[in-house]
């Protein structure tokens, strides 16, 4: 088994937590105190082919916010929080998980459906989007933008 | 104060069915009116959230007219999506719960029916009148692509709304 920079191994595995950091406010939204949730264009990947996330399984939740925030500061945003999504989950939607250090635990999605006719590849993708949202754990990190 | 208000049903008080001298044809002109105030409640509500989407439609308009504005390359918001959207949420007939309006990163407009768990339906509208869209309800899924000519909402897509919304 091969190892990346961060120690993470190449290959991520299925049990892996993905987070998608959240530099939209209108990209969550919390139906009642307590509860939150992710709305599915967080994690469509247009205008690229792939979505980048970052692998953070094994971290604790008050650590996270330590591999967002440079995302955030790097793009001049606010980081509003995390979408979780489990690796087995992406999988299971037909997309693939590559691992991308530059930046330590970065990865990217990929696989995402094409489709000669743009709007039906984005009904996919919008679909796709749809089911990640929907299972995602939404973890706000506001205190301290 | 414009007349509608006086009729709310919060300020209407129905008189007694045990009144004296209250005749048959009173009590059930009293309900006409009664149901009529209660419908205009849900008329006023509804037109309060109608306002707060349109609102928030042009703040999502504004916040994102520049590109990379979710820091991950996003294009433009485009003005014609916006308008198209607007479009959108004004043919939607009364019983339909207002969405919310989420900008995307190719520069659509989605509007997004979202009651929980497994529970969810969007629509994305650019400048065209190709419109996509994407079901959640249950186990049972869906996307596609339909015509929305500015005016009227396609009934397959106000049937999705209806299923994720009931």
């Amino acid at each position: 088994m091969s190892f990346l920079v961060s120690g993470l191994p190449f290959e991520v595995a299925e049990e892996e937590t993905l987070a998608r950091f959240v530099l939209v406010s209108k990209y969550r939204s919390q139906p009642e105190p307590g509860r939150w949730r992710v709305k599915p264009p967080a994690f469509i990947p247009d205008p690229h082919d792939d979505l980048s996330v970052s692998r953070v399984g094994g971290l604790p939740d008050s650590e996270l916010e330590t591999y967002g925030r440079p995302v955030a500061e790097t793009q001049g945003k606010p980081l509003y929080g995390a979408a979780l999504v489990n690796a087995a989950l992406v999988r299971s939607l037909n997309l693939e998980i590559e691992a991308d250090e530059g930046p330590p635990r970065h990865a990217n999605i990929l696989r995402w459906p094409q489709e000669t006719d743009p709007k039906e590849q984005k009904a996919r993708r919008q679909l796709i989007a749809t089911e990640l949202a929907d299972a995602a754990r939404y973890l706000p990190i506001e205190d301290s933008n | 104060m414009p007349a509608t208000l006086s009729l709310r049903s919060s300020a209407y008080r129905p008189i007694s069915a045990s009144a004296v001298g209250v005749s048959d044809e009173s009590h059930r002109v009293e309900s006409v009116i009664h149901r009529a105030a209660k419908s205009l409640d849900r008329s006023v509500a509804l037109n309060g959230a109608f306002h707060e989407v349109i609102a928030d439609l042009s703040e999502v308009a504004e916040e994102c007219r520049e590109s990379d504005w979710d820091g991950y390359g996003a294009m433009p918001l485009q003005n014609e999506a916006a308008v198209k959207a607007e479009q959108f949420l004004y043919a939607l007939p009364t019983w339909v719960k207002t969405p919310e309006v989420v900008p995307e990163a190719d520069g659509s407009v989605a509007l997004i029916w979202d009651a929980g768990r497994r529970r969810i339906f969007s629509v994305s509208l650019q400048s065209d009148p190709r419109v996509t869209y994407a079901l959640l309800d249950g186990t049972s899924k869906a996307h596609g692509v339909e015509y929305f000519d500015g005016r009227s909402v396609p009934e397959s897509l106000l049937e999705s709304i209806r299923r994720v919304t009931r």
